[in-house]
């Protein structure tokens, strides 16, 4: 079986918009929360959110971003920049053989929002006619291909909150088995249109915005936590198998070593830390690491109630008496649902590079039901470590767990 | 202005976006069935030309 190794990395999100801003930000617990205003003649009260700044005139001609929907605006912006990062030459033949495995939970609703504004509210009964081409799920993944002349296998994975770790794990899997040589594998979130925040505030699990301090709105694992903080970006990584990386002399970042898919087939939106459980396994297993060479877990921690205990109780019952020291950079950048998965492997694959891990912020005082190292307030240095873990459970019972291990 | 538009990289459905926006732009309806004849810039202004022309004539016969 083939190995996979990550080359490349490239960023779009409320933290930085270039990995290593990203994780310089993730250290010196800078917030890229904000507090919004809301809009009241549509029932959207004010709320905290991770919102990227991102103008699309540097990156698009304009004729080219009006068919772009935001969240296609940002897998291409991401997607340049892993390729740049891996500096793997597009000129050269084989593109057959490279794909796109992509992740996102609402695609480009935005334009879908759009459209429905124009029939419903406006009554023009005219919704613009590349509605459906820039609103489908899979449009980030088709634009990407097309950008960069990907002929393998193209696929989106739309799991919720899992959908960019399951988009990693299938890519690893894609080359693993020889279906493909180069994935450009990760997700993007574009989803703060008024519709769906307002749909997420009726759901009543977002946070509360800190009175003192908005961006201090997210805190997994703390006694005063109020809920999850909607965010937007993207996250592209090259993964490549071992040969073909080596054959180009190319830097390799670390192994994607393991990944586990299990279900909880229990709730639609309840986590249940039985199916997080069996994934951490079969992510393990399929590592080949025992839980001891973890170093460092990047949690799914949203900052519910519910999420926090439950991952909590599910990493003792993986871990046992001592685990290793895990925390939620959700705190910082928030809840990224289609694209969390890979911008926490992301962080996850700098602490395994450098040996800091990064920090869960806003944690003054953890709920006494959340008992673990989780790494508050600060980051830590810690001796090189052989392997991180990576935990992303989704709306839907599905959980994706993701490996990376120190390549030698 | 004579270039068939697919040879200016305009495909079929990026016509009917181009077409949707100058309906706005001019306050006209084009045809579904009509545009399939406009193949290039010309064609369109003229056509898009016709359809003001044919909208003044119206707001005058009306006043």
């Amino acid at each position: 079986m083939r190995r996979v190794v990550v080359t490349g990395a490239g960023i779009v999100s409320p933290l930085g918009s270039d990995p290593d801003s990203f994780f310089a930000n993730l250290l010196a617990a800078r917030s890229g929360i904000r507090l919004l205003p809301g809009e009241p003649e549509v029932g959207l009260e004010p709320l905290v959110a991770g919102v990227v700044d991102f103008d699309p005139a540097p990156h698009f001609a304009r004729p080219q971003a009006k068919q772009l929907d935001r969240i296609s605006q940002f897998s291409l912006v991401a997607g340049r920049q892993a390729l740049q990062n891996a500096e793997l030459a597009l000129n050269e033949t084989g593109r057959e053989r490279f794909g796109v495995s992509w992740g996102t939970g609402l695609g480009g609703i935005h334009a879908v929002e759009d459209a429905y504004i124009s029939v419903y509210r406006d009554k023009t009964g005219r919704p613009r006619p590349l509605t459906v081409v820039m609103g489908m799920t899979n449009a980030a993944a088709g634009h990407l291909s097309m950008e960069f002349g990907l002929r393998g296998p193209t696929q989106t994975l739309s799991n919720a909150c899992a959908s960019s770790g399951m988009a990693l794990g299938e890519a690893m899997h894609s080359i693993r088995h020889g279906y493909a040589d180069v994935m450009l594998a990760g997700g993007a979130e574009a989803l703060l249109t008024p519709g769906t925040m307002r749909a997420w505030q009726m759901m009543g699990t977002l946070a509360t915005p800190d009175t003192a301090d908005p961006a201090r709105s997210c805190k997994p694992f703390a006694a005063d936590r109020s809920g999850l903080v909607l965010a937007e970006g993207a996250v592209a990584l090259v993964l490549e198998s071992e040969d073909h990386a080596r054959a180009r002399g190319a830097n390799i970042l670390a192994e994607l070593a393991g990944y586990g898919s299990a279900s909880d087939a229990s709730h639609l939106s309840k986590p249940d830390a039985d199916g997080q459980v069996r994934a951490m396994h079969l992510a393990l297993r399929d590592a080949g690491l025992n839980p001891d060479a973890i170093g460092y877990i990047n949690a799914h921690g949203t900052a519910t109630e519910v999420g926090d205990i439950a991952e909590t109780e599910a990493l003792r019952r993986v871990f046992g008496a001592t685990p290793p020291p895990v925390s939620s950079t959700k705190a910082l950048h928030g809840h990224l649902m289609g694209a969390a998965g890979a911008i926490e492997f992301l962080a996850s694959l700098y602490a395994l590079r450098q040996g800091i891990l990064p920090p869960t912020a806003h944690l003054d005082q953890a709920d006494p039901r959340c008992d673990l190292d989780y790494i508050a307030n600060t980051p830590r240095n810690v001796a090189p470590i052989e392997a991180v873990l990576s935990n992303s459970f989704a709306f839907g019972g599905s959980n994706a767990v993701l490996v990376a291990r120190r390549y030698r | 202005m004579d270039a068939p538009f697919d040879q200016v990289g305009i495909d079929s459905l990026g016509l009917v976006e181009f077409i949707f926006d100058l309906e706005d732009r001019f306050g006209v309806r084009i045809d579904p069935n009509q545009s399939n004849d406009l193949k290039t810039l010309r064609d369109l202004t003229a056509h898009i030309d016709s359809l003001l022309a044919a909208k003044v004539t119206a707001a005058a016969e009306a006043a």
